[in-house]
């Protein structure tokens, strides 16, 4: 149980992205490396546009065509990074599955919801349509969907955030995926929906025993949710360790800082804003809006050191 | 909510439409078996009859009964703008799909060979393609297709290119669904209500630019009816007895009407913002 559990199943080295742009190439991830185990629930935490989505739609090779991906990253030992598209796409949808971000807007509006999560079966699994019906029906009813069977043949304007979230979760689950990234799946939806979205994606995630990249800016979602959470802050990690180090004990000053400024520590933000990714400041990139930084933050680009216990932190000052 | 989106006051030109065209299906289905007389046979004995009880539309210069030549007509007519609105949204739709989801070099190949047809107005290219194959009813349909393709392509394209931008085409590829598959689930069914409805409104305008030929003589070949036809027939009479060619114009008119406001109709029942306001008020 041990082995099955430290299994790595992605190892990404020293991960970039960069977009050309007309003016210079903008970065939009740094090297990143970083490994997920087999059914490990790893959090990538991050307020918008410091990378996050970018490093997940890098991973599956989802990024538009004025997109650059350096480095390298292996799924169980094969090479992705420079993998063709072709062999590429007999692994998503199969071993490989996104729950997208935008609930409104990642169903497409002229097909049946039902339809939608059978879709997926049908084009890896080889079933007729009555198993591929009964498939998904079950599952729908596991995520606790309303009006069934009925449900299964509205279409997506007829149903609410909520409801279109969990047909994206079905849809991201329905073919047993090994590794399944989850891109902000609270983004738009409130509280009570939040909750019951997430609680069931964990349900499901356990029971299929299914890795997960999840990205979010949510620290609630994380929490709940996560086993490894990664922080990252214009486009590079700054921090990564278990969950309750993270989250209860953080080292980073960004981290201690979104800490800080949650609703219930008392609403303290960090001062500035992370900079635009074609101005990234010199040395560490967090220095400017830092209240320890010193003279050497201004100068040096720190790299990220180990605290043990799986704990990296990108400063010059972490006292462990 | 369906019975509101159907309704009279909300989709008028829908109905309207929708009572033209069912008024022409009727007489294009049912028209042979009423009329009595024979569109083809001449009886120089009855030349020239005003409209009467027996001849409702009249006879034309050679005895021929006005009405059954009308009705036969708008069968010919009809069956010339049907094909060709089929043959010419296969191909537009086919380029333009191909174009917007391919994009890149193929684009701009298939978009500048669109412009060089865009280029020429329609009556003119489609009268320099019949000149070069010769008139007749099938070559009337080829050069009428091969005009009217960019309309659908440039329509496809637009909407695809809409499509594409779309956060479920991603999650598509995200599926693992390979570009075929792609435009065949997710492309086509969404474009297909814009389609339907350009393809409506363009019957009215095939069945003019189609009469049109045929008044020229490039098109249906005598003595079979054709609506254009039959208004170039009239025009040595046109002082003397005008219904022979007003009715065929009258009813080349009413057709176009009919299609047009239906497609007016369907544009605005598939419109999501004039839904949108339909539900607020």
């Amino acid at each position: 149980m041990e082995e099955e559990q430290t299994r790595e199943l992605w190892r990404i080295e020293r991960l970039q992205v960069f977009f050309k742009t007309r003016g210079n190439d903008i970065m939009a991830v740094n090297e990143f490396s970083l490994s997920i185990y087999q059914g490990e629930r790893l959090c990538l935490l991050g307020e918008s546009g410091c990378g996050k989505s970018v490093f997940g739609m890098a991973l599956l090779k989802l990024l538009p065509e004025n997109a650059e991906v350096l480095g390298k990253a292996y799924y169980k030992g094969m090479e992705t990074v420079g993998m063709s598209e072709k062999t590429f796409a007999r692994l998503r949808g199969t071993e490989i599955a996104v729950i997208p971000q935008g609930a409104g807007s990642s169903l497409d509006p002229t097909m049946r919801c039902g339809k939608q999560v059978e879709e997926c079966l049908r084009l890896h699994e080889k079933e007729n349509s009555q198993v591929c019906r009964q498939k998904v029906l079950s599952l729908l009813k596991r995520l606790e969907l309303p009006r069934l069977p009925g449900i299964a043949r509205d279409y997506p304007f007829e149903l609410s955030g909520g409801m279109k979230q969990r047909i994206l979760v079905a849809a991201g689950i329905v073919c047993h995926p090994q590794f399944l990234l989850v891109d902000e799946p609270t983004k738009g939806l409130d509280w009570g929906c939040r909750d019951k979205v997430i609680t069931l994606l964990k349900k499901l995630v356990e029971d299929e025993e299914t890795s997960v990249l999840l990205i979010t800016h949510d620290f609630n979602v994380a929490k709940s949710l996560a086993d490894r959470v990664v922080v990252m802050y214009a486009g590079e990690i700054v921090e990564y360790g278990m969950r309750e180090d993270v989250l209860e004990r953080p080292v980073h000053p960004y981290s201690k800082g979104l800490l800080a400024a949650l609703p219930q520590n008392g609403f303290q933000a960090i001062e500035g804003f992370s900079p635009p990714l074609d101005q990234i400041p010199k040395g560490c990139r967090f220095h400017p809006r830092c209240p320890h930084a010193t003279g050497r933050c201004a100068q040096e680009h720190p790299n990220l050191t180990d605290l043990g216990e799986g704990r990296e932190v990108r400063c010059f000052y972490a006292e462990g | 909510m369906k019975c509101r989106k159907f309704s009279v006051q909300r989709n008028l030109l829908l109905w309207i439409g929708g009572a033209i065209l069912l008024v022409i299906i009727f007489v294009l289905v049912f028209g042979p078996s009423l009329c009595t007389h024979d569109p083809l046979k001449v009886d120089y004995t009855l030349k020239l009859r005003a409209p009467c009880r027996e001849y409702p539309f009249g006879t034309d210069g050679m005895g021929r009964s006005v009405a059954a030549r009308v009705v036969y007509g708008l069968r010919t007519s009809m069956k010339i703008a049907i094909v060709v609105m089929l043959i010419s949204c296969v191909i537009g739709v086919c380029v333009g799909v191909l174009s917007g989801y391919v994009g890149g070099s193929v684009d701009l190949i298939l978009m500048r060979v669109m412009e060089v047809v865009l280029a020429f107005p329609d009556t003119i290219l489609a009268l320099a393609i019949l000149g070069t194959l010769g008139g007749g009813m099938k070559n009337q349909i080829i050069a009428l297709a091969l005009v009217r393709w960019t309309k659908y392509a440039k329509m496809a394209r637009d909407e695809t290119m809409r499509l594409k931008k779309e956060e479920y085409m991603e999650a598509a590829v995200a599926m693992g669904n390979g570009r075929f598959r792609i435009v065949l689930r997710y492309v086509l069914p969404g474009i297909i209500g814009q389609i339907l409805v350009l393809a409506t409104m363009s019957i009215g305008p095939i069945i003019l630019s189609g009469a049109t030929l045929s008044f020229l003589g490039l098109g249906v070949q005598l003595p079979n009816p054709e609506l254009g036809l039959l208004i170039n027939e009239g025009r040595d009479f046109i002082r003397s007895a005008g219904h022979i060619s007003l009715f065929p114009g009258l009813v080349t008119a009413l057709t176009t009407l009919g299609f047009n406001l239906f497609g007016e109709g369907l544009n605005d029942y598939f419109d999501p913002r004039l839904k949108e306001k339909a539900v607020s008020d």
